[in-house]
């Protein structure tokens, strides 16, 4: 059978990565994995170059919908490192607590979509139920249920009250009974096993060879987490555990985001009941001195680093961002090979991408120049009808 | 893994002058291709190889342990364009290693045999900057679409949005 190339996306702009896959195909085994990402590049960091720290900071909580206090912490933290100055110990906390809660509903929702995109809607429902707690946690504590807008060149922009604690800590109470019954759940469900194990395989070696990151690492089997091998905020304070599992495959993606939501909720309830009393705001300069900063943070997905370098003005001369799902992307393609059409949707879930809503795909017979068009919700079908005739699903 | 483990203990703090013990190793490690290695930050050290050593000095550090790279970034510096090469060393260190290329010539070797993931950062940089990355295999545009006009590389600082200065923040 000749070689067929398979493009799926782009996707609505609207949506937080458009991307383009390019798959060539064997008949319905994967050969190959392209990826196009031209569709949509906003220039926030040429953007940022004009614009002071203060609006800067509010430019880059916008790169992204799901971890955007990631983007907006990490940006203040690198410009308190070039000021030289250090936010306040309560400050410090507030922003891992709202960093812990962004990871919570970022990993529930990826849990839903992963079991959307097998057919197990079931678990989809009940993920984007228990996401509503989280949200009205984080509602509850910044106004927002996106881009909370927490944080501020020094600090925090507002307080977590002795009046609000009880309300988070009950609904964290919840999360917590959830997110173990989840861990339980995905080992036992015959659906998600059938779909996951085995599938998407990365071994360790590979996984560090092509510079994984998170959950992806992680369920590998390689234990980075730059939040214990690069401290940042409160996490030298806070214990925790890094979370990894030896199954080398989306299994694995899947087990460590369980478990890391189990891991979450206990950081948050810690935080909420020894937050340190003091300021919310240390007193910034306007302008930093000249300087470069590499400044990294455990986003949900992993590794986020933004390079920064300033020249004693308000304003940033360079701002460099680096995405984990980027950095992801090698290890998918490798994932991906030699597997079935059937299994794309799971196997590029499983990085977390945020692209599950990919508008259609087409079907190119390169011999035939015949075109056929696919929506991504046909081809969850059709990967579900695949399973359900080959393994009794 | 069966049971969830309970949290045990915060991270170990970071033992104090690591940075510099870091960057004296690998001055003394790597002469000639590694120079100015100082420290920057908690954790973070910053040092030069030459351009056209590039790939000898990123696989020396890589063989003393920098097993990661986290990213690679553009730098304009007017007459010349800078290439970062952030690799992650032991200890949580960041290691940035920089190689200077002049900008009537902005051409430097591909790493991208050292770590396949700086085969998209390197078509990034070549985007945005119009760095050519020589033995990259893949030189299709990563972030620009295919008619984005030649020869434009919008993260230059002579380079201006159409419309520029017209727009006002508030």
């Amino acid at each position: 059978m000749p070689e067929m190339e398979l493009p799926i996306g782009p996707q609505h702009p609207a949506l937080k990565e458009p991307v383009n896959f390019r798959v060539i195909v064997d008949g319905e085994r994967i050969v190959r994995l392209d990826l196009d990402i031209s569709y949509n590049h906003r220039g926030i960091e040429k953007a940022a170059e004009t614009r002071e720290f203060s609006k800067s900071l509010y430019l880059i909580e916008r790169i992204c919908g799901i971890c955007s206090h990631a983007h907006a912490t990490n940006f203040a933290k690198g410009i308190e490192a070039l000021m030289g100055v250090e936010a306040p110990r309560r400050a410090q906390w507030i922003r891992t607590l709202v960093a812990e809660l962004e990871r919570i509903h970022s990993h529930l929702l990826w849990l839903g979509v992963a079991a959307h995109e097998i057919g197990y809607n079931t678990l989809f429902m009940y993920t984007w139920r228990d996401r509503e707690t989280v949200q009205d946690i984080l509602e509850l504590i910044s106004g927002n249920r996106v881009n909370y807008g927490m944080n501020a060149i020094g600090g925090v922009r507002r307080d977590v009250t002795d009046a609000m604690k009880p309300r988070i800590l009950e609904g964290l109470q919840r999360l917590e009974a959830r997110a173990t019954y989840y861990t339980h759940v995905i080992r036992e469900e015959e659906t998600l096993l059938i779909r996951t194990r085995g599938v998407g395989r990365l071994s360790t070696d590979r996984a560090v060879a092509l510079d994984a990151v998170g959950p992806v690492a992680r369920g590998s089997n390689v234990g980075f987490d730059v939040r214990r091998d690069d401290p940042h905020l409160a996490y030298s304070e806070i214990p925790f555990d890094v979370i990894t599992s030896p199954a080398c495959d989306v299994f694995g993606r899947v087990e460590v985001r369980a478990h890391e939501l189990v891991q979450s909720v206990r950081m948050c309830a810690h935080m909420v009941e020894n937050l340190p009393p003091g300021e919310l705001m240390a007193k910034v300069p306007r302008a930093a001195p000249a300087g470069e900063y590499v400044s990294r943070y455990e986003a949900p997905r992993g590794e986020l680093v933004h390079f920064l370098r300033t020249r004693g003005t308000d304003k940033v001369d360079r701002l460099s961002v680096r995405t984990p799902t980027l950095t992801n992307w090698p290890s998918v393609v490798e994932a991906i090979q030699g597997h079935v059409i059937a299994d794309i949707p799971v196997v590029v879930a499983a990085i977390d991408p945020c692209l599950s809503c990919t508008s259609r795909m087409t079907f190119v017979d390169v011999d035939a120049k015949r075109t056929s068009s696919l929506t991504w919700d046909d081809l969850v079908e059709y990967g579900m009808r695949y399973y359900a005739e080959k393994e009794g699903l | 893994m069966t049971a969830v483990p309970a949290p045990t203990a915060p991270p170990a703090p970071t033992v104090p002058g690591v940075e510099d013990a870091l960057a004296s190793q690998v001055l003394a490690s790597l002469p000639g291709l590694v120079s100015e290695a100082r420290r920057t930050g908690v954790r973070r050290v910053t040092a030069r190889a030459p351009p056209e050593r590039i790939r000898d000095a990123v696989s020396g550090l890589k063989a003393l342990g920098c097993r990661h790279l986290s990213g690679m970034s553009g730098l304009d510096l007017g007459e010349r364009l800078e290439v970062l090469y952030h690799l992650s060393a032991p200890r949580g260190i960041v290691l940035s290693l920089r190689a200077a290329v002049p900008r009537t010539a902005p051409r430097l070797p591909t790493v991208s045999d050292l770590f396949p993931v700086a085969g998209i950062y390197e078509r990034e940089i070549h985007d945005l900057f119009g760095i050519e990355f020589e033995g990259l295999k893949d030189t299709r545009p990563l972030l620009l679409y295919e008619g984005w006009p030649k020869g434009q590389y919008p993260l230059r600082k002579d380079w201006k949005p159409a419309g520029a200065g017209e727009v006002k923040h508030a």
